[in-house]
């Protein structure tokens, strides 16, 4: 197997693994199904990719193209829900939302007196997760510079197309896509890299500067480009589209 | 308003609809479904939506699917439309154009 085969074969694992975790919380019986549909769609798509287009960035469109994991639970069950949802909605999700509320009073209380989370390295990507609610919510590409001093509201310097559309980031540490994040970093658990992210608040609206850590990065250690990112909404919950 | 929430919630809304469409006429495949769906102005499917949709309308028992070798790959499951889902299409058209027919006469204003 090659390098770019690896690769391949490590992003699509993961991100069957996302889906098949979201499917297992449908009950519904065709979730292995689905899998598999996803499972051989994933290998065709691999399988028309040209030798040039076999790198990280390509991969990563595939998954993008493919949307979130949480798409396939909404579309799968229609309204009213599978059984298992319907029980867990009158008994269980009671008892979990006041278990949940413990949790993150007793959370919210530790991380007031504990140290500030350490420098993010590369090739280091299992941090615990930090929340910081100026990230969380739906955030569009707007353009993408070398510095961060570059960057002018309303006047894109990039001449192509953006790459990265746009990121959704939830409550949880998950993302949209296959990265996770902790407060003030973006971690490609696959890349084994960790973005650092700053916020912004220019003209009234907020941005985020992402490094643009790309395989490029990974493997020539240039310094890396920054996505600037406008936030559309402050929720995550309609990470689809 | 976010304009952009109504649109993704129209869209879902209306992927059972057209897929059932496509399958009207001739039995077709997932990835062709998929590029087929790509080129419709607007509806912005992503990739992976079209299976877990084909799932449950399997589950509804209207559509069918069989896997078939195919030539350039693994066998490939042809999805077609059941008797009971050809019905339940034309109720859905019928329903869909009464609805569009209802908005047009509101857009027009009073008469």
């Amino acid at each position: 197997m090659t390098t770019e085969n690896k690769l391949w074969e490590d992003i699509k694992n993961q991100y069957l693994e996302q889906v098949r975790k979201a499917l297992s919380s449908s009950g519904h019986p065709s979730s292995r199904e689905v899998l598999e549909d996803v499972h051989a769609h994933l290998d065709r798509r691999f399988a028309e990719l040209r030798p040039h287009q076999q790198t990280w960035e390509d991969y990563q469109k595939i998954i993008l193209e493919m949307g979130p994991a949480s798409d396939y639970v909404e579309l799968l069950v229609t309204e009213g829900g599978s059984p298992r949802k319907k029980l867990l909605r009158k008994y269980l999700l009671p008892v979990g939302l006041t278990v949940v509320l413990c949790g993150t009073a007793i959370l919210l209380l530790v991380q007031t007196f504990r140290e500030p989370p350490q420098e993010i390295i590369d090739g280091k990507v299992d941090y615990s997760f930090v929340n910081d609610v100026d990230a969380v919510g739906k955030w569009e590409s707007v353009d993408f510079v070398q510095r961060a001093e570059n960057f002018k509201p309303g006047v894109r310097s990039w001449p192509s197309d953006l790459y990265l559309k746009e990121l959704v980031i939830s409550e949880n540490g998950a993302t949209g896509g296959t990265w996770t994040w902790t407060k003030g970093w973006i971690i490609n658990p696959i890349g084994k890299t960790a973005a650092k992210y700053q916020i912004k608040e220019i003209e009234g609206s907020k941005y985020m500067f992402l490094e643009w850590k790309s395989y490029d990065y990974a493997t020539t250690k240039r310094p890396p480009y920054y996505y600037v990112l406008k936030k559309v909404q402050n929720s995550s919950d309609n990470n689809t589209k | 308003m976010n304009l952009e929430n109504w649109q993704t919630q129209l869209r879902k809304g209306l992927l059972d609809v057209v897929i059932m469409n496509l399958l009207r006429h001739n039995r077709c495949h997932g990835y062709e479904m998929v590029q087929k769906l790509k080129q419709i102005d607007g509806l912005k499917i992503r990739e992976g939506n079209i299976y877990p949709i084909l799932a449950r309308l399997q589950t509804d028992g209207l559509i069918t699917s069989k896997s078939e070798a195919s030539q350039d790959g693994p066998p490939r499951k042809y999805f077609a439309l059941t008797d009971l889902g050809l019905k339940t299409l034309d109720s859905m058209n019928s329903h869909l154009a009464k609805m569009i027919e209802s908005i047009q006469r509101v857009r027009r204003g009073p008469v």
